[in-house]
């Protein structure tokens, strides 16, 4: 009989419910990797027994052999199997890969949008940024130095309001960012740091607990920032053109022709309210403080 | 009948639905193609010409060459001409005009 006093107990057997930003999420797994996972990385969460949920998530391992030799970790979501088996020791990130699938390709009630997001003073800085550009180093240091962290994956964008709502979640890190954030803060809890199917070292980092607190307060657009780290270029913040902004930010959308023009005019009425920059960065201190001085003006 | 691109005579029409947006801060136009889902970047020159071809009742490229020119306040000659029928198959292409067939 699973206890009732921790909801981890449920995760092998019916499952339990993860509350993320708007989104509820049935968990199962009898992987003790995704147990490890949950507990260091989502114990700020509110978690309970599964009593259903807008996504269905398990991360199950591979029967036979497989159990012992090179184990598995199978997802199914939602019913399908979106992507093929994965090695066991990646039971962690695969679970949060799920909840990207599910984002993606499941929430259009929002424009979703891949783009770090971070919020101070009811205003959100939305983070375009190629992989590789350092957008989820920015973010990680941003939610590390007094901003609210929105997400490091998703801008969610309420195409009846306008606002963007928060989805906090573990932030992804890899290769030297690893080590630049961890010197950033002695109490920042990581995950436990895997190597994935493209050989880069990763890890995730604990979100921040008021951003979790705060995970149904939503707020309004302002800054939108593409962001490029060179190695010792110094700090360049210079004006995008919106109607390029607006290009960038379509291109990195899941869903905006999903909802036909609505969704176009709701990413581009966001731009519209926003300002939009370019940023060339190598110094993360400058550029924090060079974002604290565009924020506040 | 395949048609033309360098017909003088072939006809244009402004594809359906399509949703433009401009900022205060470039002469850049970003439309929306509903059909396909794509989002293209214009220059203001082609917004211009895709809203001649909107508006003229013949839409033919002398026609469009000519009210292009008076648009823009420069001469109708070789070079528009060659810029305008480019820029016809641009958007032929990306679905925001289309020829109509004779």
């Amino acid at each position: 009989m699973p206890s009732s006093e921790s909801p981890l107990s449920y995760l092998a057997t019916s499952g339990l419910q993860l509350s993320l930003g708007p989104f509820l999420v049935r968990v199962r797994s009898d992987l003790a990797g995704v147990r490890e996972y949950l507990e260091r990385l989502y114990a700020d969460f509110p978690l309970s027994r599964a009593e259903g949920g807008h996504f269905d998530v398990a991360v199950i391992a591979s029967g036979g052999l497989r159990k012992w030799v090179r184990p598995q970790a199978n997802l199914i979501v939602n019913g399908e199997h979106p992507f093929f088996p994965l090695p066991g020791h990646l039971a962690g990130a695969v679970f949060e890969w799920s909840l990207n699938w599910c984002v993606g390709n499941q929430a259009h009630r929002w424009v979703a949008v891949h783009a770090g997001v971070l919020e101070r003073n009811g205003r959100t800085l939305i983070l375009s940024g190629e992989s590789g550009a350092g957008k989820s180093t920015l973010c990680a240091a941003l939610a590390l130095s007094g901003w609210r962290l929105f997400s490091d994956e998703f801008a969610l964008i309420d195409p009846d309001s306008g606002r963007l709502t928060p989805l906090p979640r573990p932030i992804a890190l890899k290769n030297a960012s690893i080590e630049i954030i961890r010197a950033r803060s002695r109490d920042v809890v990581f995950g436990r740091e895997g190597v994935d199917i493209e050989g880069a070292r990763f890890v995730h980092m604990k979100p921040p607990v008021e951003s979790v607190r705060r995970a149904r307060d939503d707020a309004a657009p302002a800054w939108v920032i593409v962001p490029r780290w060179v190695a010792a270029r110094p700090t360049v913040l210079e004006p995008l053109p919106k109607a390029r902004a607006l290009l960038r930010l379509t291109d990195q959308s899941f869903n905006y022709n999903y909802l036909g023009a609505k969704g176009f005019e709701c990413v581009a009425e966001l731009v519209r309210r926003s300002e939009c920059y370019t940023l060339e960065y190598s110094d993360l201190d400058d550029v924090l403080t060079r974002l604290e001085s565009l924020t506040a003006s | 009948m395949r048609w033309c691109l360098t017909d003088q005579q072939q006809r244009w029409s402004p594809a359906a639905d399509l949703v433009w947006t401009h900022y205060d801060d470039s002469d850049d136009w970003v439309v929306f193609h509903p059909q396909s889902g794509d989002v293209h970047l214009v220059t203001s020159s082609a917004h211009t010409l895709w809203t001649l071809v909107s508006n003229e009742r013949t839409c033919r490229l002398p026609d469009l060459v000519a009210s292009l020119a008076a648009a823009l306040g420069r001469p109708a000659d070789a070079e528009l001409t060659a810029a305008t029928t480019e820029t016809l198959a641009l958007m032929d292409r990306a679905g925001l005009v289309r020829p109509i067939c004779p």
